[in-house]
């Protein structure tokens, strides 16, 4: 029995809810650098003839007629593939509680929420159920799942990973990554997937190379605004003592100001409902299988719409008003000036630090339902992850520690555009010293 | 706060060609506002000098005759419509106008 075939055996009695699907048999095609590591992948990243529905109603039946191009570039590794991950429905969400297909309950406290948007994938990566998960973040959706389930996610810099054949939710924003145990084995499939493509005219020529810390020149930023800000105190003393250890490596730490920081989260609700509005007309009911019969178009439309989910539904409204003549203005163009206007404050920062480091979370995994019936409490939690979207630069997030709960912490290092090796780099050389990443949930520890 | 009517989240709704539930509009009635409010403090941003707004990448042109680019045939996409006429090769959808509108 293949180490693949081991993992679609416990996927397929697995308890989280994490998988949307699971295929016979292990598919895998090519041979390469990535032979025998099994991908879990999030339901809203097309793998051709396999069903995709980001775990949406308007999409049940669909079958995708073409590989996305990370799974292109990943099945030409040997990459192979064990099953689709569960997720909120069209990434809107940080909880997975959106799915249309239920919730996804945490591995380390299965009353807890796993994040998300990319809770299936997070879940599956820390339930020991594949090797690598891949997900989507668009305002957190790979950090915040990675640090509420205990393992390592990449957000890369926007454009560094092709997003063809992924269903869009904010194109200006969405980023496929990797989630895993290790920063290794992150590095290992971000090598892979990322580079220029000619079928996204947003990806950047790059080629990712590797590289060492050197923590004696190491300068460590410290905005004010994440540091100053009130969060749950058992994150703030565990990101406080990976604070201790940076230092004694010999890195400098600088305590910076991005006044504009503060707005980030404001600013993001306006742009990506904006972007959700004109994204999602698409599904009309016409050209996605699947589609509820009215007497004239309209009514097609409409009919086949209402299967959109309430967060889904919010979101497009809120957009539609964003965008509407007398709103513009004062939302959507003032949100595209603030978002630029943190850009500017990231470029800034960079001449001056190599990395910026806070946490990843504001709060630890939070209860199912807790926050189900505010919708204002749970964008919340995107708190300290959004702006690395805005500004389009890589963030990691890494875990560093437990909660007394025993729920997992994670830590956030964001880099300037391009400088994935340096995150990379000083994560691993953190987990070569700590066991945090190793650690699995005890209901499943064999 | 901004005011959110019944009628004008049914407003937003019909913009966006959404049908939404009675339990739904009296919900995001009372949602939306809400939302509203918190991303209002983008007002109170100050600007610097620079408004230049910036695209975080450069477009590229797309180009479709790169070596080994796929295509969807016509019966992928076929296959993908709720209603396909085979003889014609055409998508048949509802009629635009109803017999109301022809009046």
């Amino acid at each position: 029995m293949s180490r693949a075939d081991d993992y679609l055996a416990k996927i397929k009695v697995e308890k989280l809810n994490a998988f949307r699907f699971v295929p016979d048999e292990p598919l895998t095609i090519g041979d390469g650098e990535l032979s025998d590591v099994s991908f879990a992948v999030k339901d809203n990243i097309l793998i051709k003839d396999w069903p995709a529905g980001a775990a949406s109603k308007i999409l049940e039946g669909f079958v995708a007629p073409y590989d996305a191009t990370v799974i292109r570039r990943l099945k030409k590794a040997g990459a192979v593939f064990v099953g689709r991950t569960n997720m909120d429905e069209f990434a809107m969400g940080g909880s997975t509680e959106n799915s249309a297909y239920g919730v996804v309950k945490n591995p380390w406290g299965q009353s807890t929420v796993p994040g998300g948007s990319s809770g299936g994938s997070a879940a599956a990566v820390a339930a020991d159920l594949c090797d690598v998960a891949l997900g989507s973040d668009t305002g957190g959706s790979i950090r915040q799942p990675a640090a509420f389930c205990g393992i390592t996610g990449l957000k890369p810099t926007y454009g560094s990973v092709s997003r063809y054949g992924l269903i869009a939710l904010a194109s200006s924003l969405d980023v496929i990554g990797p989630l895993a145990r290790s920063a290794e084995e992150v590095e290992k499939v971000f090598a892979v997937i990322s580079g220029k493509d000619y079928l996204d005219q947003t990806t950047i020529d790059y080629t990712y190379a590797p590289t060492e810390i050197d923590f004696s020149t190491l300068k460590i930023g410290l905005p004010k605004e994440w540091w100053d800000l009130e969060i749950d105190p058992e994150i703030n003393t565990v990101i406080r003592t990976f604070l201790d250890w940076l230092k004694k490596k010999g890195a400098q730490t600088v305590e910076l100001s991005m006044p504009t920081l503060p707005f980030a989260l404001a600013a993001y609700y306006i742009i990506l409902p904006a972007e959700v509005s004109a994204n999602l007309s698409r599904f009309d009911g016409i050209r996605y299988q699947k589609s509820v019969i009215g007497a004239k178009l309209i009514d097609q439309y409409k009919n086949t719409r209402a299967l959109f989910g309430p967060e889904v539904k919010r979101r497009v409204l809120l957009g539609t008003f964003a965008l509407s003549v007398g709103h513009y203005d004062d939302y959507y163009e003032q949100a595209v000036k603030v978002k630029s206007q943190i850009t500017r404050e990231y470029k800034k920062v960079f001449e001056q630090v190599d990395v910026i480091l806070g946490a990843t979370t504001p709060t630890l995994p939070f209860k199912i339902g807790e926050n189900a019936q505010d919708p204002l409490a749970m964008y919340q939690s995107d708190l300290l992850t959004v702006s690395a979207n805005l500004a389009g630069v890589p963030a990691i997030s890494l875990p560093i520690g437990f909660s007394q709960s025993g729920m997992p912490i994670g830590g956030q290092i964001t880099a300037a555009h391009k400088n994935e090796n340096i995150i990379l780099a000083l994560a691993k050389a953190y987990q070569k010293e700590t066991d945090w990443h190793t650690r699995k949930p005890k209901e499943i520890d064999e | 706060m901004t005011e959110f009517s019944g009628q004008d989240v049914a407003h937003l709704a019909e913009l966006s060609r959404l049908q939404i539930s009675a339990d739904e509009l009296e919900q995001f009635s009372t949602q939306l506002p809400k939302i509203v409010e918190f991303v209002e403090q983008l007002r109170e941003v100050k600007l610097g000098d620079d408004t230049e707004n910036i695209v975080v990448v450069d477009l590229q042109a797309l180009r479709d005759d790169v070596e080994g680019t796929e295509h969807l045939s016509m019966e992928q996409l076929a296959k993908l419509a709720p209603d396909w006429d085979a003889i014609t090769n055409q998508l048949r959808v509802p009629a635009v106008f109803g017999e109301a509108d022809n009046e």
